[in-house]
């Protein structure tokens, strides 16, 4: 078991990450609350060591989108999704930032990881592969499609 | 659109109180944070469950004992009652009147299984000078039927050793209304039966009169009105002759 120290120095460290995967999937803060005491309590729990940073991360990533799926599987949960607005860590309403986000976010479920771990956390398709366990084409295709309807949707900017 | 996305990612951030609910939820959950109350709680818990539950059933279980289930009413002139419990233990002895305190003061029957209560009281002395010169109802009566039909059958067993002892089964019904009247229910269950031959009857008479007396009135206004005594239920085992009509 890690020490409080220690988990303080993740919540400090991941916080942020865990909660943009949140707003990815969740539509509400008690949803978030709960996968972040899920995702660190674990964090605590695990006993084996990390080989790098990037291995740290790249399992609270993995981690994080799997507790959102686990609690989006609920049969309650899926029942009961009120679009609660989001609080003051999130960007202004009308602002650009929050045009592209909505259109992130309003993305079917599956290009939605791939949008964020590719343009945010930079990760390449093969990476993304192997956090979201997919095969690399897969990916690449998600990719794509996500691309166009987000061109489509901000009508502007090429994408890469 | 790299960018664009990058910079609307990174307006979203984890607000300060959800990290130090997160925070307190770990120190809570993992590191007992003072919680040195709460974990001498949780440990005393098991105990405290395990106590309360030994505590319930000592309670039920006392609750069970003391309990009357059945009740055996023995009339003569002497009126008491004695309570079973579901085990067919005696835990209460209750006297009706002056001779039946007297004789409830020489037993010692608590905690007795009915049927050595039963045969230590028939074999007391005085008892048995009751039981020459009168009649002495033996009466069950309580809610449950098979101890009572039990109780009756080792009330038969035990009268047919003695002379002038009558056994009846009374109605569970009766208990109350014979209790709120003070009498033992084999006495009440008289005082019914001479009450439909002679409305007039009240409950100081009878209280006042032996079961010998009794059954002698309501045989005699029987045999006025032209019928059966409606002492049918009652098993004379000798003596008297009251219920066969050679009185």
């Amino acid at each position: 078991m890690r020490s409080e120290e220690d988990a303080n120095r993740a919540i400090e460290k991941y916080a942020d990450t865990v909660r943009r995967i949140c707003m990815v999937h969740l539509k509400n803060e008690a949803d978030t609350e709960d996968i972040f005491q899920t995702v660190f309590l674990k964090y605590v729990l695990r006993s084996a060591p990390f080989e790098s940073e990037e291995h740290e991360k790249a399992w609270f990533i993995r981690v994080t989108i799997n507790a959102c799926k686990d609690l989006l599987k609920s049969f309650f949960r899926a029942q009961m999704v009120p679009l609660d607005d989001w609080d003051g860590t999130a960007p202004e309403p009308g602002t650009e930032q929050r045009e592209v986000l909505d259109a992130v976010l309003a993305l079917p479920p599956k290009y939605k990881d791939v949008v964020y771990l590719h343009y945010y956390e930079g990760y390449s398709a093969a990476e993304i592969g192997r956090i979201l366990q997919k095969n690399v084409n897969s990916v690449y295709t998600l990719m794509n499609r996500a691309r166009h309807m987000l061109k489509k949707t901000l009508k502007g900017g090429e994408p890469d | 659109m790299n960018d664009k996305i990058r910079d609307a990612f990174d307006a979203v951030h984890a607000d300060e109180a959800l990290k130090q609910r997160t925070r307190e939820y770990l120190g809570k959950t993992v590191y007992r944070r003072g919680g040195r109350r709460n974990t001498a709680l949780r440990r005393l818990g098991p105990a405290m469950a395990a106590a309360c539950l030994l505590l319930a059933l000592c309670v039920g279980g006392a609750y069970l004992y003391f309990t009357p289930t059945a009740f055996i009413s023995i009339d003569v002139n002497p009126s008491l009652e004695l309570g079973v419990n579901c085990f067919d233990r005696i835990v209460t002895v209750e006297a009706y009147n002056e001779d039946g305190q007297a004789l409830a003061g020489g037993l010692s029957v608590k905690n007795l299984d009915y049927r050595e209560a039963l045969e230590q009281i028939l074999a007391d002395q005085d008892v048995e000078v009751y039981m020459t010169e009168g009649i002495l109802s033996l009466t069950v009566a309580g809610e449950n039927e098979d101890q009572c039909a039990e109780i009756y059958q080792a009330m038969e067993n035990c009268a047919s050793e003695h002379r002038n002892v009558r056994c009846h089964a009374g109605s569970s019904d009766t208990i109350e209304e014979a209790h709120s009247e003070g009498m033992s229910v084999g006495k009440y269950q008289a005082y019914l039966i001479l009450l439909e031959l002679d409305p007039d009857t009240t409950v100081e008479q009878v209280q006042n009169m032996s079961m010998y007396e009794i059954y002698q009135l309501i045989y005699t206004y029987a045999r006025e009105q032209g019928i059966e005594p409606p002492i049918g239920g009652w098993h004379e085992h000798s003596g008297h002759g009251y219920g066969h009509g050679d009185d």
